[in-house]
Parts: C-alpha cells; sequence; structure tokens
C-alpha cells in the first residue's frame, strides 16, 4: 500500500484511512506496515457514521469503503466492498484520472 | 456384594471430588477464581429483528461480547471497571461505565437506542450519495495528533478516504 500511496499522490490526492480501532491498536498498525500516510482512530464511529458506511453485520466497526472527495469537499465516487474484499488501487487511481 | 459395590462408588466420588490433575498442585485455588468473577446482565429495548451488540471494553480492549434480543449477560468477568458499549444497525451507540463486583450479579439500567437520521434516499450502509458534501472531520492518529479533512483537501487536492475494518 505504500508504493500505492505514492501512485495516489503522484495522481495529485491526498490518502487517508479510518477505522473503527482505538488509537494504540492504530500505532500498531501504522508500525507493522511501515505507513506514511494517515491512520485514523474513529473508536466513537462518528466519522465512520457520518459516512454512512457501518458493518451491516457488526455494528461496531466500518465496512471497508473508499471515497473520493473534491478540493471543494464534494463525494465525488464511491466504493463499497464486500467484508473481505478492499477496492483495487488501480480502480482508484482510474477514478481520479475522470475528476 | 452390595458393599463392595458401595466402596467403589463412594471410592470413584472421592476421585471425581479431588481429581487426579488436583493432586499435583499444592493449592486449589478453585474457590479463588470463582470469588474474583462476577457477571452483568441488562435489558436493551427490542428493536424488531435488529440484533443489538453488546461489548464489554476495559481500557479500550474488548473483553467479552454477546449479541441480544432484549435481555443479555456477561458472565465470568473479572472483577473490576468496564465500559459497556452497546450498539445496533440504525441506531445511535450507548455507552455505560459499569463495575463489576466478584461473586455478584450486576443488574444495569434499560437501555433504550435512539435511531440514526439518515438523509433522504440512503440506506444504512450504503454510504453517501454522488456530489453531496463530504462531512467534515477531526480524528487522531496512532500518536495521538488531530487531522481534519480540511488539512487535506484544498490546494487543488482531492482526497482518497479509505474505511477499513481494523483490528476488532
Amino acid at each position: 500500500m505504500q508504493q500505492n500511496y505514492e501512485r495516489i499522490q503522484a495522481a495529485g490526492a491526498e490518502l487517508i484511512t479510518i477505522s473503527s480501532d482505538n488509537v494504540a491498536p492504530t500505532k500498531k498498525t501504522v508500525e507493522n506496515h511501515g505507513l506514511e500516510y494517515p491512520v485514523l482512530s474513529d473508536n466513537k464511529k462518528e466519522v465512520i457514521t457520518a459516512y454512512n458506511v457501518i458493518d451491516q453485520s457488526d455494528t461496531s466497526i466500518a465496512r471497508p469503503a473508499a471515497y473520493i472527495i473534491t478540493p471543494d469537499g464534494k463525494v465525488a465516487w464511491k466504493s463499497l466492498d464486500a467484508a473481505a474484499v478492499r477496492v483495487p488501487t488501480a480502480t482508484i487511481l482510474t477514478e481520479l484520472g475522470k475528476l | 456384594m452390595k458393599q463392595i459395590k458401595t466402596l467403589f462408588t463412594l471410592a470413584l466420588l472421592l476421585l471425581a471430588a479431588f481429581g487426579c490433575g488436583t493432586t499435583d498442585n499444592p493449592v486449589d485455588d478453585r474457590d479463588e477464581i470463582a470469588t474474583l468473577t462476577g457477571a452483568l446482565q441488562g435489558e436493551v429495548q427490542s428493536i424488531e429483528g435488529v440484533t443489538i451488540q453488546v461489548h464489554l471494553l476495559k481500557d479500550g480492549q474488548l473483553v467479552a461480547h454477546t449479541e441480544a434480543h432484549g435481555s443479555y449477560a456477561l458472565n465470568e468477568i473479572e472483577a473490576g471497571n468496564y465500559t459497556l458499549h452497546i450498539s445496533a444497525n440504525g441506531y445511535q451507540d450507548a455507552e455505560l461505565n459499569v463495575t463489576v463486583v466478584a461473586g455478584e450479579t450486576v443488574s444495569l439500567d434499560k437501555v433504550t437506542l435512539a435511531a440514526l437520521a439518515l438523509p433522504d434516499g440512503l440506506e444504512l450502509g450504503e454510504g453517501l450519495n454522488i456530489g453531496s458534501k463530504a462531512p467534515a472531520f477531526e480524528l487522531p492518529d496512532g500518536n495521538g495528533e488531530l487531522h481534519a479533512l480540511a488539512d487535506y483537501t484544498g490546494n487543488d487536492k482531492k482526497v482518497v478516504l479509505i474505511f477499513y475494518r481494523g483490528g476488532w
């Protein structure tokens, strides 16, 4: 994902990732994978709720999902993914190219 | 013959009571364990056809989990202070601070979950409409440093926002 982060940046976008994990496990995720992009903790699920991506089968977590937000703060694209699936970065790059 | 049978039964009972496995342990701590744990029980206003998730957390770590349709119970919980997190599809979460008392069953107040308001035409968990305003946010990273969406948008920068399931 680190390499794909650079590809996303090269396409003129910033990457932010969010889960319902607390701060400490979030830090572990960053360290385990050597991540340089922001990995944020939404343990109260305020943002997960605001973006309407609560997991239907386990309401304590987010479902895998991706959004592209325009520079003026509008939702330009979204991908709602199955439980064990993450949206391919290639798809995100294609969508970024369309905007 | 009957006496022998009785003796044999008695021997079996003694074996069961003291157990071969515990004889090499100088201290039988089974009773002690029993006094160090307690139980919680409570009730959530039942919501037709919706499973309610009950998570018990200590210092943010998951300790126990159960699902409820009305009443719930968590047994054999180590005595101490916990946060009880109650959530259900389409409803706002509720959080209670609870204390588990050794050897007791603590009854908690009944919880009623408030329904989440969703924008028109949206199904729960199905994301936001294309073209709608992306909700502003500010969240901590692993070091507790806050990041706002507005820090990243602007200057002609798009933002790719990825939600992932996380550790629990």
